[in-house]
């Protein structure tokens, strides 16, 4: 249904208007001209008949001379937005300004209404508009619809599309429990938070907690939230929030509440650590999040149809992807993909996880010997690379790291030093068939990246561990889902 | 009939009364009271080539008194129209209407601005600093005293009183350890800034407004936020909230919202204002609001804009 209502869009949306008349196009620095009849304009590429053929010209920076020339307001490259409101209101303004601000353009941002922001981009020099964008901050879910029916250009979004929609990663976000600050509780086991959303457990009394009632809070935009977590899971009585905002402060409010809220949108409130059944604990931190060690990652997409979008929007998806953005994407509360390091020394929970979890297993206790011989003088990149569930494909967030590591490698942030690909698997199955899994997948995801590579700058290796560096439990698949994965290190 | 003609003849000998009231309150105070211009004299002596004379005559300008007046070095002092004639100037100056701008710094990064303008009273004095821009009346005798954030730690603030300029500009280093949101509106305009300090609800201790402002002292001791403002019905308006972030003990975020009163001047029309908050670069960046009321049968609704100022966030440190 989907794709026919796009095709249709595309059959009638090219071209919107219709011209006819003599123009001449010249670039920037008047070096070149084309003269021609317009064929159409879009708002975004002048259709040319000239001398030489029909010629498609992107409408930016060009100045048009000529009776046909289409009204100077329609060469504004304008672009409609739509997302949830935490994505358009402390996301975008940052981005958009500091985007600006790089591209030596002034800046104007006029709040019409909590839904509906705009940002102009002009010359400083001559006031000409350059470019305007047009937020619109939505709670429904069907923003995607917009998109498919032109109501909108790009969208962001915290849910990937399938349908042929090109996206990017542009930020992270990911989903905690959440309580309030006089609920002294910092940790809950995985079968405690499971009761307590439940019902099962309905006082807090029930887990040494205060003689209170257990009050669930819940994003009514996410029902999948909990399935994810815990398949099959039934919630019996909740309070439902539009936003995440509103469910922080409930919480915060509240001593015998617990919500399932957002890292971006912790407010007032404290984030609960849950610790599964084998012991092993994430807390949701820039850091883990980045890594993706945190099961409930949550990647935000920047997303849009086709490439048909006037230079100075294209220019401005590419910031927004680009390293350079990533400090500016911490700021906003969100997490940001810049490819950080993380000492050797500063994993000791995982190296002492991985050595209570080896035993007296000598073949598990020799690896791990192995493996922190390896890893000893090196750093760990944030950047880390996990599967879809029960497959071999890159979950979105991971996809979107093979091209920010082969950016990297062309910058040359790595020049002269290697790279080492390191996989690992859960503990499900035999120690010697996870040892060659878990050295083919990082064979895989480092060819991956290496396609993407321009020359040899940096050497790249492949090595396997097997199940000898487990992160999260494996009874659960969210567990197992933490526990394959290929991470990066690099000689410090 | 007799009565109506007598009341259209009061009425229009009322209407005559307020005309040259008006009229000769407006000619006293524009070319007596403020701009001193010797109107008067020049129609008593009609050659008036001794005015024109002394005009041509290039004198310096009148010297602003050294310690109030600091003038910033990157910036020409423009100095007001009537003043950039000598003449003018020089008697302005010698009738002591020459206003004096004293500033001193007060604590909680706050800067006191005490204006003498003793030819201006009851006027209502311009008060900006960079892109923020309030308002404030001088009392009976000229004098106006208002506290005020400094936004940066260098500030450089413009006071304008009928059409002189002042401007003064200094260092104030403590300002480092302040953010601000301030929203700033002109006219008659019921607009409130409201703070809600980590986690406080409405009328709690940490909901900061107007109508409980809290003081810079608070801040000092680093228990919370404080709100200033600076309200005219005719003039620049604007609220400021303040938060100590630098060494700030303090955890959490803090919810801003701005509320919107429809009344009967402003229901189905759109309330236009300004909003400075800090971004990513720490400076404060200027939104332009332009929000529509609803319309008149909502009157004395509150509209909330929630999304209009960014949370404050004050991490652990």
């Amino acid at each position: 249904m989907f794709r026919r209502s796009l095709i249709l869009m595309l059959t009638f949306a090219w071209p919107l208007h219709l011209f006819a008349g003599p123009v001449a196009l010249t670039n920037a620095d008047g070096s070149v001209t084309v003269e021609g009849e317009l064929v159409s304009f879009d708002g975004e590429f002048f259709r040319v008949e000239t001398a030489f053929g029909p010629l498609t010209l992107d409408a930016g920076g060009l100045r048009c001379d000529g009776s046909g020339c289409p009204d100077p307001v329609d060469l504004i490259a304008r672009t409609r937005i739509s997302g949830p409101f935490g994505l358009i209101h402390r996301l975008m303004p940052p981005l958009i300004e500091v985007f600006a601000d790089r591209e030596g353009l002034d800046y104007r941002s006029l709040y019409l209404s909590d839904a509906q922001i705009v940002w102009e981009l002009r010359e400083p020099e001559t006031g000409q508009m350059v470019a305007v964008f047009e937020a619109t901050a939505v709670r429904d879910k069907d923003v995607f619809e917009k998109l498919a029916s032109g109501v909108t250009d790009l969208v962001l979004s915290n849910t990937k599309q399938n349908a042929p929609v090109r996206q990017d990663v542009i930020a992270l976000d990911a989903v905690v429990p959440l309580v309030g600050l006089e609920n002294l509780r910092a940790q809950v086991t995985q079968a405690q938070l499971s009761g307590l959303l439940s019902g099962q457990i309905d006082r807090w009394s029930k887990i040494d907690g205060p003689d209170l009632p257990v009050i669930v809070h819940l994003l009514a935009s996410k029902p999948e939230l909990l399935n994810r977590w815990y398949a099959g899971q039934t919630v019996t009585s909740v309070i439902q929030h539009d936003s995440a905002d509103t469910l922080a402060d409930a919480v915060a409010a509240d001593p015998a509440a617990i919500g399932i809220g957002m890292y971006s949108a912790i407010g007032n409130a404290a984030p609960l650590v849950v610790a599964g059944t084998c012991g092993l604990a994430i807390p949701a931190t820039r850091d883990s999040i980045r890594a993706e060690d945190y099961p409930l990652t949550e990647p935000l997409f920047l997303q849009r149809l086709g490439a048909n979008q006037p230079k100075i929007i294209r220019d401005f998806i590419a910031f927004a992807r680009s390293e350079e953005a990533q400090h500016v994407i911490a700021t906003s509360g969100f997490v940001d993909q810049a490819i950080g390091r993380i000492a050797f020394a500063r994993q000791g929970d995982r190296i002492a996880n991985a050595v209570l979890a080896a035993g007296d297993d000598s073949v598990a206790t020799s690896a791990v010997r192995d493996m922190v011989g390896a890893l000893l003088n090196r750093d760990r990149l944030t950047l880390t690379f996990r599967f879809q569930d029960g497959s071999s494909d890159l979950d979105a967030q991971s996809a979107s790291n093979v091209q920010r590591l082969a950016d990297a490698l062309n910058r040359g942030d790595f020049d002269g030093k290697t790279l080492h690909f390191i996989g690992f698997t859960d503990g499900v199955g035999l120690p010697d068939g996870n040892l060659r899994l878990s050295l083919r997948r990082a064979q895989s995801v480092r060819r991956a990246v290496a396609a993407r590579v321009e020359g040899a700058p940096v050497e790249m290796k492949s090595e396997g561990y097997g199940e000898a560096l487990p992160m999260a439990c494996d009874d659960k698949a969210w567990g197992r889902q933490v526990n394959r994965r290929v991470e990066v290190w690099i000689d410090r | 009939m007799s009565f109506f003609s007598t009341l259209d003849k009061r009425r229009a000998a009322t209407i005559v009364g307020v005309l040259l009231i008006a009229f000769l309150s407006g000619h006293l105070m524009q070319n007596v009271l403020i701009n001193s211009t010797p109107v008067a004299s020049i129609t008593a002596a009609p050659d008036a080539a001794p005015v024109l004379k002394s005009l041509e005559e290039r004198r310096p300008l009148p010297t602003p008194p050294a310690a109030t007046l600091m003038p910033i070095l990157d910036q020409p002092v423009i100095l007001p129209r009537r003043v950039e004639e000598p003449n003018d100037g020089e008697r302005y100056a010698n009738a002591g209407c020459a206003p004096k701008l004293f500033t001193t710094k007060a604590p909680a990064a706050m800067i006191t601005l005490s204006l003498r303008a003793p030819c201006h009273p009851v006027r209502l004095v311009g008060i900006e600093q960079g892109s923020f821009a309030a308002s404030a009346y001088t009392d009976e005798n000229g004098r106006m005293t208002v506290k005020l954030p400094a936004l940066e730690t260098n500030v450089a603030i413009k006071i304008t009183v009928d059409e002189v300029e002042l401007n003064t500009s200094m260092t104030v280093p403590e300002a480092e350890n302040f953010q601000h949101v301030a929203l700033m509106w002109t006219g008659p305009q019921m607009l409130q800034l409201n703070a809600f300090e980590f986690g406080a609800g409405r009328n709690e201790i940490g909901h900061v407004w107007s109508g409980a402002p809290k003081s810079p002292k608070r801040a000092s001791r680093g228990s919370g936020g404080y709100m200033t403002w600076l309200v005219t019905d005719d003039g620049p308006s604007a609220e400021i909230y303040s938060l100590p972030s630098g060494q700030s003990p303090l955890r959490g975020v803090v919810r801003l919202v701005v509320e919107a009163r429809v009344t009967a001047a402003n229901c189905g029309r759109v309330v236009r204002a300004k909003a400075l908050q800090p971004t990513a670069f720490r400076r404060l960046s200027e939104t332009d609001v332009e929000v529509a009321l609803p319309d008149c049968d909502r009157q004395g609704d509150v509209v909330l804009l929630q999304n209009l100022l960014r949370d404050m966030r004050l991490a652990a440190r």
